[in-house]
C-alpha cells in the first residue's frame, strides 16, 4: 500500500469461478496446450445431500499453470465431453455444443464470462 | 503533518467459501489462527514484517484439506513472496488459488 511504510493487502481468490446453473451435474477437466487432460478439484463431493445443494454451489477452478493456451473441457449430465474452451474472454456470452453420450443428439450450452468482484487483475468469474 | 494508522497486514478473502487462516512466522516460530468470512478483509496486527510470514488457509464446508503455506513477506529478499498457493481436496486433487499484493 503507498505510504504504508511497508504495510500490504493481500487477497485471496480463486482464478476462475464456475456457477452451474443448469440444473444438471457440471464435470469440468483442465488442459494444458500440449498436455494430457486433468480432473478439477472440489468436484464430485456432494452426491449424498440433497442435490440441490450439489448444483447451486460455486466451483473454484484452476489450470496447473498460467498459460494464455490453457482451455477447459466440460460435460454436463450424461453428455460426452466439450471442444476444448477457453474461459479468457471477459464480457462474453456464447454457446459451447456438447454431444449426448449416445452419439444422436446435442446439448447447447450457454456460456457467459464475467469479471469477478474485487479490484484484483485478471479474475474472471 | 498527517498520520495514518493501519495494522501491518489486510487479508482479504475474495473466495466463496468462508476460511480459517494460519499466518506463521518463521523467525518467531509462532502462529495465529482466525476467521475470515468470504468476501470480507480481515486486518492483522500480531505480525513483525521484518519476518518471513507464511499463510495458510482451510476452507469451510468445502472439500478441501488446510493448503500449503505460501510465503506472503520477505523481507530479506531470500525468498520472494508466492502469487498461488496451492490447496488439495480429499482425492488429492489441486486447486491453484492466486495471491495478490497491494
Amino acid at each position: 500500500m503507498p505510504d504504508s511504510g511497508g504495510a500490504f493487502k493481500v487477497t485471496v481468490y480463486s482464478p476462475y469461478i464456475l456457477l452451474n446453473r443448469t440444473g444438471l451435474e457440471l464435470d469440468v477437466r483442465s488442459k494444458a496446450f500440449l498436455g494430457a487432460t486433468r480432473a478439477a478439484a472440489g468436484q464430485g463431493f456432494f452426491s449424498n445431500s440433497n442435490s440441490e445443494a450439489r448444483r447451486a454451489t460455486p466451483l473454484m477452478f484452476s489450470f496447473p499453470a498460467d498459460d494464455q493456451k490453457n482451455r477447459a473441457l466440460i460435460k454436463i449430465g450424461d453428455s460426452d465431453w466439450s471442444k476444448p474452451q477457453s474461459f479468457n474472454a471477459i464480457g462474453s456470452t456464447y454457446e459451447a455444443t456438447v454431444p449426448s453420450s449416445n452419439g444422436r443428439s446435442e446439448m447447447h450450452l450457454g456460456i457467459s464470462v464475467s469479471q469477478g468482484e474485487g479490484k484484483v487483475g485478471n479474475y474472471k468469474s | 503533518m498527517r498520520i495514518r494508522l493501519s495494522a501491518p497486514v489486510e487479508l482479504q478473502n475474495l473466495l466463496p467459501y468462508d476460511f480459517k487462516y494460519r499466518i506463521y512466522d518463521k523467525k518467531t516460530k509462532k502462529d495465529w489462527t482466525n476467521f475470515l468470512r468470504k468476501g470480507g478483509i480481515s486486518p492483522v496486527h500480531v505480525v513483525n514484517l521484518s519476518h518471513l510470514l507464511l499463510l495458510s488457509v482451510d476452507l469451510q464446508d468445502t472439500p478441501f484439506k488446510q493448503s500449503d503455506f505460501a510465503i506472503i513477506n520477505s523481507p530479506d529478499g531470500d525468498y520472494s513472496r508466492d502469487n498461488a498457493m496451492t490447496v488439495k481436496d480429499t482425492k488429492d486433487l489441486t486447486l491453484r488459488l492466486k495471491l495478490h499484493y497491494l
